[in-house]
């Protein structure tokens, strides 16, 4: 059954039509809280009070369609209101100092290697590749994370993407594109995974 | 300005001005007269060649190592049902 049908079931008080409809979007709802908020507790709580505001907000989802935008638009909410109850904690989460933040793209790609022989250990492995992949991403600032997740993992379109964030088009295009080479540059500092190392000395 | 090789010029366009245009050259959106002449650049310079191929190979890895997210740990799947079950039959 689609979104838009568990949904309105979901509304008239179908508890078994919601099951269904967190069952399809739990796993993903999750990683983006989890890539999103970084390395802390307390996403489950998000996950929980996203599922709970979207069960209680379930005649407000338009659709035809995924409800994909509209429930990360609400797990976006509940992290946000997460990260405001935590006393003293920052909302932005650690990010790569040594990377640039406000230089222009030429000179990140510079930094991610443009120039440079390419790094052959990630084309030649993808599991390798991916386990870089997520070190190198947990780097990043939280925004970088987020855009990411929602258009590399989540394919999310442009137009969806910028809708959730809240951003112009053009903006979301330049941030995403700043994103992927902060990601390359992030990889180029990456250390091999010692574990890994004995099958490429 | 710095020039780290940047201002390179090659079939009429400057290798930071292929920089710039590379994530759209990747999502497949840039508009066709500029698709020609990034194409042609990129036939004769082997670095923005190179970066290329490397951007293009990380998003790839990235997205085929991710299409699906990974299931939930079953504590977190027991109190989200047990939070929601609770919330429901308010």
């Amino acid at each position: 059954m689609e979104d838009a049908a568990l949904l309105c079931a979901s509304a008239a008080g179908d508890t078994r039509a919601f099951g269904h409809f967190v069952h399809a979007h739990e796993a993903a709802v999750h990683r983006y809280l989890r890539i999103h908020a970084g390395p802390v507790a307390d996403v489950d709580d998000a996950l929980q009070e996203t599922f709970i505001a979207a069960w209680r907000g379930a005649s407000t989802f338009r659709g035809p369609g995924s409800a994909k935008p509209w429930l990360f638009a609400i797990a976006r909410n509940a992290l946000r209101h997460l990260v405001r109850r935590r006393v003293g904690e920052p909302a932005q989460m650690e990010s790569l100092d040594a990377l640039s933040d406000s230089g222009s793209f030429d000179e990140l790609a510079v930094e991610a290697g443009w120039g440079c022989p390419a790094d052959e250990r990630m084309l030649t492995d993808a599991a390798l590749a991916r386990e870089m992949l997520e070190i190198a991403m947990q780097r990043l600032p939280v925004e970088e994370r987020e855009i990411l997740t929602l258009r590399e993992l989540d394919g999310f379109s442009g137009a969806e993407t910028a809708d959730l964030l809240q951003i112009s088009l053009p903006a979301m295009k330049s941030r995403l594109h700043r994103a992927r080479l902060h990601l390359a540059a992030s990889l180029r500092l990456t250390e091999f995974p010692s574990h890994r190392s004995g099958l490429h000395a | 300005m710095r020039d780290d090789g940047l201002n390179t010029l090659v079939a009429g366009v400057r290798c930071r001005s292929v920089l710039a245009d590379l994530s759209d050259y990747l999502d497949g959106t840039l508009a066709a007269d500029r698709l020609a002449t990034l194409q042609a650049h990129l036939a004769g310079c082997d670095r923005c060649a190179r970066f290329g191929s490397v951007a293009a190979g990380v998003l790839s890895a990235l997205r085929d190592g991710a299409s699906e997210a990974p299931a939930l740990a079953p504590h977190t799947s027991e109190s989200l049902r047990a939070r929601l079950a609770a919330v429901m039959h308010e």
